[in-house]
């Protein structure tokens, strides 16, 4: 049986953005998708840490990004994370951490295809 | 028009920009409250986009402050915020904010919010202008006079700069009326606004003072200048031909001028000019008088034609 802390999120290969074909945001995805590593550094040093405010400001700003770049998962993904972060439930914070940083990477693989490859 | 987007995220930032850029706004950006309200005071926007939660300053004191500013209070905000709790979004509309957008935010929505704010921010602008003109001379008001009088009286004693103001009155405004009757009147007063208007430059301001009388602010004209200006329109005034009952109408006026050398309160100001406004009304009428200085009003004044 699965505990209570494991993942239950499918993570596809690769997350293109719902928006990549509205020219508006196709021309920025760029900003949201090269902030990704700094904020999940950011995120990083903040779990090591334990420092939860930081987390909870970060996970919120991911949160409410995301979905507006045409990333609804990662919006979603990142609110479970503030929240966890808000209720310094550290168990949830490494599951959806792991989870973010997995959707996110599948972001980056999705607008740019041979990134993460292996030659 | 001009909008104002603070958040502190700059892919919020870049995201809502993007949003909007086909809404034909002025857009600009601010990365934190501290900078938000900073902008604000500098820029004047017409809307404000405001993230809640932001480390330097949150939201809500940025909305408090705002709505304390008497020169910022009536520029709309829209909340624009991941928070998603009905008590964020109470408390934030209790404080002022015409609208709550939540995060990640719909963008059609967001721009028909925009758009709506703005449309009830153009009748506020349009409601707040005409409280303060006259409505059949479309000159500014006496309140509104009151008001600016008190910002550049602010104004130059922080700068040191001159502000002259001037007095003016129809001579025998109530013959107009008793012969020809108020509707003819009226075009008088409009024919005289409409000089007063094409003689001022942009910075300065022609008012309705009341009935028949008419002030003019002049930020940073010296009392001689001041004088020139009211002889100038004194002339121009008597031009003024209207027809009326198979019969023209000529008026003059008289002027009182006054500048701010050694005052210390700006009703002081609009005293020695009504004073010398009576001045030369008793001197004869359709002539300029300059307070505490006589002479140069016999220099200067020419007498009225009758």
């Amino acid at each position: 049986m699965a505990e209570a802390n494991e993942s239950h999120l499918h993570v596809p290969d690769v997350l293109h953005s719902e928006y990549e074909s509205v020219p508006a945001i196709a021309g920025i995805l760029n900003v949201f998708l090269g902030s990704l590593s700094e904020m999940l550094d950011g995120m990083r040093t903040a779990v090591n840490g334990g420092d939860a405010k930081t987390l909870s400001s970060l996970a919120h700003q991911l949160k409410g990004a995301g979905g507006g770049y045409g990333y609804p998962m990662i919006t979603d993904v990142a609110g479970q994370l503030e929240k966890a972060a808000d209720e310094n439930d550290w168990e949830f914070v490494t599951v959806h951490m792991a989870e973010l940083e997995s959707l996110c990477a599948a972001a980056i693989r999705g607008a740019n295809p041979s990134a993460g490859e292996t030659s | 028009m001009k909008v104002l987007i603070v958040d502190d995220s700059p892919m919020t930032l870049a995201l809502a920009q993007a949003r909007l850029r086909d809404e034909n706004l002025d857009v600009s950006c601010a990365s934190g409250g501290v900078e938000g309200l900073v902008k604000a005071k500098k820029e004047r926007p017409d809307l404000i986009l405001l993230d809640l939660k932001m480390p330097d300053l949150s939201g809500y004191e940025v909305c408090e402050q705002l709505k304390s500013d008497p020169l910022l209070s009536a520029i709309p905000v829209i909340f624009l915020t991941a928070a998603d709790s009905t008590e964020d979004k109470v408390k934030g509309l209790d404080m002022g904010a015409v609208d709550y957008v939540a995060k990640p935010f719909d963008p059609v929505e967001l721009c028909a919010r925009v758009r709506a704010a703005l449309r009830v921010k153009r009748l506020q602008d349009l409601l707040n202008l005409r409280a303060q003109l006259d409505p059949l001379t479309e000159l500014w008001n006496r309140q509104a006079m009151q008001d600016r009088l008190r910002q550049e009286w602010a104004r130059m004693s922080r700068h040191e700069e001159a502000l002259s103001f001037v007095m003016m009155d129809i001579d025998h405004f109530k013959r107009v009326n008793d012969t020809f009757g108020h509707p003819a009147g009226d075009r008088v007063l409009c024919a005289v606004s409409q000089v007063l208007t094409a003689q001022c430059r942009e910075s300065d301001m022609p008012c309705r003072y009341g009935g028949e009388e008419f002030a003019v602010i002049l930020p940073d004209v010296n009392s001689t200048a001041a004088a020139h200006f009211a002889e100038r329109c004194r002339e121009e005034i008597e031009k003024i031909s209207l027809s009326a009952q198979s019969r023209v109408i000529h008026v003059t006026a008289s002027f009182g001028v006054a500048d701010s050398r050694d005052l210390h309160a700006r009703e002081e100001l609009i005293h020695r000019a009504d004073e010398a406004l009576y001045r030369a009304k008793h001197a004869g009428r359709n002539r300029v008088v300059l307070w505490e200085c006589n002479e140069w009003a016999s220099d200067y004044v020419r007498e009225g034609q009758s």
